[in-house]
């Protein structure tokens, strides 16, 4: 007697055609997309619409939205052409949603998984920013030239240094691939992501994410300061967009060729201890910091974008701003600069003491890691007074590459090239 | 032992002349003046000597009653030509080979620092401690009812802790050097207490705390030494063989700290934010288990944390109890609250190792510890203006 066949084995004997995207050796159909350049779709440069395309990938020098969704993946795949492909889909994808249209293209087939998963539908484009980064693990693994592209791995794209009082947990850190979806809506935000991760499912797969709830930096003049879980401003003394020759010196990447108008991004989830933190006397707490807690002014100062003083004294010959404070450190000599674009998070609560899992997942996007983040972070990690009430639990650098135009994809230049 | 110290006791108020068999107590290893050092002509001056190696003192450490003439003969037994100096009771001094010299000394109540002007970066330090009686571990007695007594009070029982720091340190490291790693594992927790309850001093010396209790990734590779590098050694490796520097390093550390510890200010607002910060130690760092990866003592490490915090507490108690009695009652009882937390877990004067606690059973511990820390932070508040 013959078995009923079950609804589940009817969708998979139909194949894959308009359910989605087959990679591999089945090859792939871009049909199934909202291919928007051709579609006619409007793609809305009106309110709230971040563009896409251009010398630079949007998320970077956008004023920093209020929602994040972070996520690294690895790639299961050993075929350079399947990375090549998932990176052309992600790239439509992300021009599609960044323009406030779903996934999909024509009605909804009762017969197949929505292309969209829909929970954006109402929502328009939120200032929905997508930024996509390639981790050293993509060029060499192990030793292995995955993609015989090992060769094209740039020197400034290191692994990250062991730093003092780190502890990270490898499940939180490193990653072949990111993806960083910034938006004004958390909901536009998640959905980025959700979406990016359902479409390369057979080839690369989610190593971890974070979701970020408030921005911790201002990166426009326009934007007011935002504060951290420790309830002080933070990124007053940021980089700002409008400061485009400091960008071009501090962020933005020259060479090589496919890296040109790209940047590093480093991120570092970093927990507080907040209950410690929360009976620490104010007093110390704007020591720690080197700034006063409400106006955000620098210690000696009254404003929040007075100029910091390193060498103010007090009338007993102690600095004003202790030798350990957070921003003394932060600044050094003045040299280093980058561009701090991180969010507060939250992940619930440690089973092992009851205590918040709660911080600042910092991310940093700069021209050269080698001279910018990791001695900055190494002065940080041995002196900062702040390292009491902080650890470094997680860590992950990507090259983001530059932006595209119409037609190409992410990471063209380094694929094809 | 290749090493030993002498070890002269006395009570606070008295004065005792000593008889030719001399005494001693405290520590795990005694010493008796040996009666060819006595000197016949000279019945009322202490006589010690110090023998003087290639490249480190016997005695290393020396405690004599202060502020009486002790005579202090060193003898050059080694083949090198030894300077040697105590600094603040005598200026540098070479000794050639074979060669002796006698001091009188009267020492104020605080530790010297005693080195050899030559080997001094190779280790050859020894601590001359002027000494008081250094038996109690905790506050005894009526705590002072003001600021100036509780800060005299709380500074008497840190330089103790100190002083016995040193004695515990000596005993342990002379374990490891020994190679008796049975000892030295014993010692390692019971040592690492009189650290633990006064840790955040030792922090505000910058460079000690790291050389003393690093852990292997919160200092660049190569410079990890201490504790936890002989910890590491002792419990992973099971031995002691390569250890003797670090163990030499370690006694000189806490020999530097307890030179320093005796010339420190403190406010009252430095007191009671340290009493604070020894609960967030116990809280942030003791909790995950990751302060003691080899040994499991953590918690030993914990207790020790509490225990301090609340010996400093309690020198102001007196004072707060003016201002605000309700408050000193809410932190007494959290104190107790902690302790009730982790007797479960003790096991005669030690504890069970730490990674047989599940979550659900450290983290009563810790929410005690954030709820004594809570109550302790109000604290800050009552004391008057520095």
């Amino acid at each position: 007697m013959d078995r009923k066949m079950s609804r589940r084995s009817v969708l998979i004997t139909a194949g894959a055609a308009g359910a989605g995207v087959a990679l591999g050796a089945a090859g792939y159909t871009l049909n199934s997309l909202n291919n928007h350049h051709t579609s006619g779709t409007q793609t809305s440069a009106g309110q709230n619409a971040i563009p896409f395309y251009g010398t630079h990938q949007a998320g970077i020098a956008t004023p920093a939205q209020n929602n994040l969704h972070f996520a690294a993946f690895d790639l299961l795949t050993t075929s350079r052409d399947d990375v090549r492909a998932l990176l052309q889909i992600w790239t439509d994808a992300a021009a599609t949603m960044t323009s406030g249209q779903p996934l999909g293209e024509g009605a909804p087939s009762l017969t197949a998984p929505p292309a969209d998963t829909g929970e954006a539908l109402e929502y328009g484009p939120e200032n929905l920013t997508i930024t996509i980064g390639f981790g050293p693990t993509l060029f060499t693994l192990n030793g292995q030239d995955r993609y015989g592209l090992a060769a094209r791995r740039p020197d400034a794209l290191i692994d990250l240094p062991p730093m003092p009082r780190e502890e990270l947990d490898p499940d939180q850190s490193g990653g072949d691939l990111c993806v960083q979806a910034c938006a004004d809506n958390p909901q536009v935000a998640f959905h980025a992501v959700r979406n990016l991760a359902r479409l390369a499912r057979g080839i690369a797969v989610m190593r971890w994410s974070q979701l970020g709830f408030s921005r911790t930096a201002s990166t426009s003049t326009g934007q007011e300061t935002p504060r951290n879980l420790m309830g002080f401003k933070d990124g007053t003394d940021n980089l700002k967009a409008e400061q485009t020759a400091l960008f071009d010196k501090y962020v933005w990447v020259h060479e090589p060729a496919w890296m040109q108008g790209g940047s590093y991004v480093v991120t570092r989830r970093i927990r507080m201890r907040i209950e410690a933190w929360d009976r620490d006397i104010l007093g110390d707490q704007e020591k720690v910091i080197g700034r006063y807690k409400v106006s955000g002014a620098p210690l000696g100062q009254t404003r929040e974008f007075d100029p910091v003083d390193l060498n103010a004294k007090g009338p007993d010959g102690t600095p004003v701003i202790p030798l350990n404070a957070h921003i003394r450190l932060a600044i050094g000599d003045g040299t280093i600069k980058i561009l701090r674009r991180g969010y507060s998070f939250t992940d619930g609560m440690d089973p092992q003491t009851g205590e918040l899992v709660a911080g600042l997942f910092f991310i940093a996007f700069q021209q050269d890691p080698r001279t910018q983040f990791v001695p900055l972070q190494m002065r940080l990690a041995q002196e900062d007074a702040l390292n009491e009430y902080i650890v470094h639990v997680g860590s992950a650098i990507f090259a983001c590459p530059p932006g595209v135009q119409e037609g190409g994809y992410l990471g063209q230049m380094l694929f094809d090239g | 032992m290749r090493r030993f110290y002498v070890f002269l006791l006395l009570a606070l108020t008295l004065v005792l002349a000593l008889s030719a068999c001399g005494s001693s107590s405290g520590g795990a290893a005694k010493a008796t003046v040996p009666a060819a050092t006595q000197r016949p002509t000279s019945t009322t001056v202490e006589e010690i000597t110090i023998n003087v190696y290639d490249n480190y003192f016997d005695p290393q450490t020396v405690i004599v009653p202060a502020e009486q003439p002790v005579g202090v003969t060193f003898i050059n037994k080694g083949a090198n030509v030894h300077i040697v100096e105590i600094l603040g009771l005598f200026e540098e001094t070479p000794l050639q080979p074979g060669q002796s010299k006698r001091f009188i000394l009267v020492a104020d109540p605080h530790p010297y620092k005693m080195y050899d002007e030559i080997y001094v970066s190779k280790g050859m330090v020894g601590s001359y401690i002027g000494g008081t009686n250094a038996a109690q571990a905790t506050p005894t007695g009526s705590p002072p009812a003001t600021i100036q007594a509780a800060i005299q009070a709380y500074l008497a029982y840190v330089q103790n802790q100190a002083n016995q720091l040193v004695e515990n340190t000596q005993t342990f490291t002379d374990a490891v050097l020994a190679g008796n790693l049975d000892q030295a594992k014993a010692l390692f927790a019971p040592t690492r207490q009189y650290y633990e309850r006064i840790e955040p001093i030792a922090e505000s010396f910058g460079d000690l705390d790291p050389q003393i209790d690093a852990r292997q990734n919160d200092v660049p590779a190569g410079q990890w030494r201490g504790f936890h590098e002989i910890e590491q050694a002792l419990w992973v490796q099971g031995t002691t063989a390569g250890q003797e520097q670090y163990a030499r390093q370690l006694l000189a550390d806490v020999q530097e700290l307890n030179i320093r510890v005796a010339s420190i200010k403190l406010t009252s607002l430095d007191i009671i934010e340290g009493a604070v910060a020894l609960l967030d130690e116990a809280s942030s760092t003791k909790i995950t288990g990751e302060e003691d990866r080899y040994s499991h003592t953590d918690l030993s490490d914990l207790a020790a944390n509490t225990e301090g915090s609340q010996a400093a507490f309690e020198e102001f108690a007196n004072y707060l109890n003016q201002k605000d009695a309700a408050l000193v009652n809410d932190v007494e009882a959290k104190f107790q609250a902690v302790e009730a937390a982790i007797l479960p877990y003790r096991r005669g004067s030690g504890f069970v190792a730490y990674n047989t606690l599940t979550p659900d059973q450290t983290r009563p511990i810790a929410q005690a510890l954030d709820a004594a820390a809570e109550a302790l932070s109000k604290v800050a508040n009552e004391l008057p203006p520095n």
